[in-house]
Order: C-alpha cells, then sequence, then structure tokens
C-alpha cells in the first residue's frame, strides 16, 4: 500500500486498481481524479440529458472501484472506463433522452433569432455547444458513439471496436454516417462554428 | 494550435536559405510529393468544412474538484453498507442451504416416504377418512414456517420469496434500486438455486396421493415433476 502522496500520482493504473481492490480509499480518490475528465467529456457528448452526466460518471466510477480487481493491465483504464460509462449510458440514459429530444429541440430551433444580435464570447460558446449537443442527439447511440470516441478522445479504429463491442468495418460505417449526417444537419450553421 | 500545409512550407524555405544542405532533402520526386500535398489538403479541407469537428474534439468541462473525493467516499460508504447486508444475508443463506441439504437426507434415508406414508392404515385406499384429510395439502416434515416457500416446487413463489426477503435487507441497510439489485444479483442466485433443490427433495402431496416415491409414468406425477426448463430458466 501507498504511503506518500506522491506515490499516487506517478503509480500506473494497474497499480492504482490494485491499491483499490486492497482497500486503499486514497489510490481510489487518485484513480478517480486521473480519469475523471476524460469519462465526464464524454458523457457530456453521448448523454443527451445533461443533468444525468455527473450521475452516470458518478455510477461508473463506483463500478469500476467496485470490480478494481478484476482490472486487466493489458487493456488501457480509459477503455474499460468507457465501455461501462456507455453501457451504463445506454441502460440508464437513452430512455429519457428520447423522451426530452423534441422539446429540447423546440427550444433551441427558437434560440438564434431570440439572442444572436447579443450574445457574447461565453454565450456564443455555450449556443455552439448545444447546437452540437442537439445534432448529437439527432444521431443513433452507435454514431455518437463512435464520432465522440474518434474525434474526442482519439481512439483508434480497433479500441472503439472494443468500446463498441462490434467489428472493426461497422465501427467504421457508423462513423461514417455519422460525418454525412452531423454534415446535413450543421451545414446552415456553419458560420457560428468558426473561431 | 495546429499546423496549416502553409506554416510548413513557410518554415521549410527558411530552413533551406539558412541550411542549404536542408535543400538535398527537398529533393524528393515531384509526384509522390504532390499526391502527399494533395491529401494533406484534402484533409484539411475537410476540417475546414466541417468545422463543428473541431468542437467536438474539445474535451475540456469544468474541473469539479471534489468530484474525485466525493466518488471515494460513497465508494467507501458502499463498502460499509455492502458488509453489514453480508452480515445479514449470508446466515439466511447458510440456513437455507442446511435446509436443503436436512431434505436432501431425510429423503435418501426414507425413499420419498414419511414414517406416516409406510404405514398402511394412513393410506387413502384402506382407509376413508385420511382419503378425506389429504383434500389439504400438507406439508411433508417439520420444516420452519419462513422456509415454507422454498418447499414449493414452483419457481416463481420461490422467486418472489427471495426477492422479497432481499429487498427487505436492502430497505434495513438503506441501499439505493441499483445498490439492490447489485446485492440481489450476489446472493439470490445460490439463495435460489438452494430453493430449487429443496423443491425437488421435498415431495408434494395431493388428493389421493398415496404417498411413496413418485411414479415417473403417472398422470399426477407428470403435474408434479418440476419443469426443469423452467427451473433452469430461473437458477
Amino acid at each position: 500500500m501507498a504511503t506518500l502522496s506522491t506515490d499516487y500520482a506517478a503509480a500506473s493504473d494497474a497499480l492504482l486498481a490494485a491499491w483499490v481492490a486492497g482497500g486503499d480509499r486514497a489510490a481510489a480518490t487518485a484513480l478517480v481524479a486521473r480519469h475523471e475528465q476524460v469519462v465526464r467529456s464524454f458523457l457530456r457528448r453521448i448523454c443527451f440529458d445533461q443533468s444525468m452526466v455527473d450521475d452516470l460518471a458518478q455510477e461508473t466510477f463506483l463500478r469500476l472501484l467496485r470490480h478494481a480487481d478484476r482490472y486487466d493491465p493489458a487493456y488501457p483504464m480509459r477503455t474499460w472506463l468507457l465501455t461501462i460509462a456507455r453501457r451504463l449510458s445506454i441502460s440508464a440514459g437513452e430512455k429519457k433522452s428520447r423522451h426530452n429530444a423534441p422539446e429540447a429541440l423546440a427550444k433551441a430551433a427558437k434560440r438564434p433569432q431570440e439572442a444572436e444580435p447579443a450574445l457574447d464570447r461565453a454565450d456564443h460558446a455555450a449556443h455552439t455547444n448545444r447546437l452540437l449537443n442537439l445534432a448529437l442527439a439527432k444521431l443513433s447511440e452507435p454514431q455518437r458513439t463512435a464520432l465522440t470516441l474518434f474525434y474526442q478522445q482519439n481512439f483508434s479504429i480497433e479500441d472503439m471496436a472494443q468500446v463498441m463491442d462490434m467489428p472493426a468495418g461497422t465501427v467504421k460505417s457508423h462513423l461514417h454516417r455519422a460525418r454525412a449526417a452531423l454534415q446535413e444537419s450543421l451545414s446552415p450553421h456553419a458560420q457560428e462554428f468558426m473561431p | 494550435m495546429r499546423n496549416t500545409p502553409n506554416d510548413l512550407s513557410n518554415d521549410l524555405s527558411n530552413d533551406i536559405s539558412q541550411e542549404p544542405w536542408l535543400g538535398r532533402m527537398s529533393q524528393a520526386p515531384q509526384a509522390a510529393d504532390d499526391g502527399f500535398v494533395r491529401r494533406v489538403m484534402a484533409a484539411h479541407d475537410a476540417q475546414q468544412d466541417e468545422p463543428w469537428l473541431d468542437w467536438l474534439a474539445d474535451n475540456r468541462i469544468p474541473a469539479d474538484a471534489t468530484f474525485a473525493a466525493r466518488v471515494a467516499g460513497r465508494f467507501a460508504d458502499l463498502q460499509a453498507k455492502r458488509r453489514v447486508a453480508g452480515r445479514i444475508v449470508r446466515p439466511l443463506a447458510a440456513l437455507a442451504a442446511s435446509a436443503a441439504l436436512g431434505s436432501l437426507i431425510w429423503l435418501a434415508v426414507s425413499n420419498g416416504q414419511t414414517p406416516a406414508d409406510s404405514n398402511p392404515q394412513n393410506n387413502p385406499k384402506n382407509n376413508p377418512m385420511v382419503a378425506m384429510n389429504n383434500s389439504q395439502p400438507t406439508a411433508p416434515g417439520a420444516a420452519p414456517a419462513s422456509l415454507e416457500p422454498l418447499l414449493i416446487p414452483d419457481p416463481q413463489a420461490a422467486k418472489t420469496w427471495f426477492s422479497n426477503q432481499t429487498r427487505q435487507v436492502a430497505t434495513t441497510v438503506n441501499f439505493t434500486r441499483m445498490q439492490a439489485s447489485a446485492l440481489v444479483s450476489e446472493y439470490a442466485v445460490p439463495l435460489r438455486i438452494t430453493g430449487l433443490l429443496m423443491g425437488l427433495a421435498m415431495p408434494t402431496r395431493h388428493d389421493g396421493d398415496t404417498g411413496g416415491a413418485p411414479q415417473p409414468h403417472s398422470h399426477r406425477n407428470n403435474q408434479d415433476r418440476p419443469d426443469f426448463a423452467r427451473l433452469a430458466q430461473v437458477a
């Protein structure tokens, strides 16, 4: 078990997982802190209901910590975590997202006319992010996940295939269709995405 | 900030004027170079056509300084609750297992007959009073009342009983639904298998039941025989 705080920062994921399995709470904190950004930013894009992001992120890490003894160091921790996060998102969030989507889309459609003249930088970023999230919400779950893993997490096709539990060819196909769908729904707003 | 193809060529021109030997390096076959530049430009243009991909690539999210500590705290809390729940459920499982074992031993020793069954006076064919009394099913042996549902060879009844027990345990230690479901998956399967084993071991009594070991080809027996497909499904 680690005795110095510096041990945790330098320790590999596998070592931290072993310490967590042994009941080390500080190692658990270090492991969560290390991967928190990855999991939350991933969930922010694949989960339509933003109020669920923190709950799902928390549940993802709780599952990781509970089964830390089963971690196989041959695979990156990030792949395992995002696999858990995706499954939780599908089982808990997908249904709710579908119910909320039409209402949110209607709100977003009104927004540009209302607020465009007064948009400052922060508002603009928030608005653009909302547009992107709405466009993502129109995609199927595998398409949304494929885009996020590839462009946000820089995953290889092989790693994506593992997270999504499907053949690499299917992943490529989802990625291709997702890009085309995004192009179709966001090209009228292209100027708003320009820096 | 991402490099553009123009940045790259400007840098290279400056370097060549200062360091002439680098000029040798730039004398690559023209056709191959064209192909490379075309590919780079195509990728660059594609990115320019889809500016939202840059937004998608941005994985910055407002930092939550307390997130990690919160999760670790909740994990420690859950572990403590699971230990408490385990202390409640484990004896229950042990009780069920020992009752199942006892039933099996009893079945093996008595060859499926209770002492009352072996008495000819208790046979409904010989004694009309017994036939009348048998209109109410009687539980064989002296099983504790709380374990009675385990003795019914009905997977659905056993399932309901175990679900209720687990729900009660989960309520006692104030578990959420998700935590309770994790607990169910951990303890319910061995418990349910035990219950089904007991259900198989204990013969049920019906009207006209003469007791004794079940006869394989009788109509009554087809009704009494456990449905193995259903048992497997539940287990």
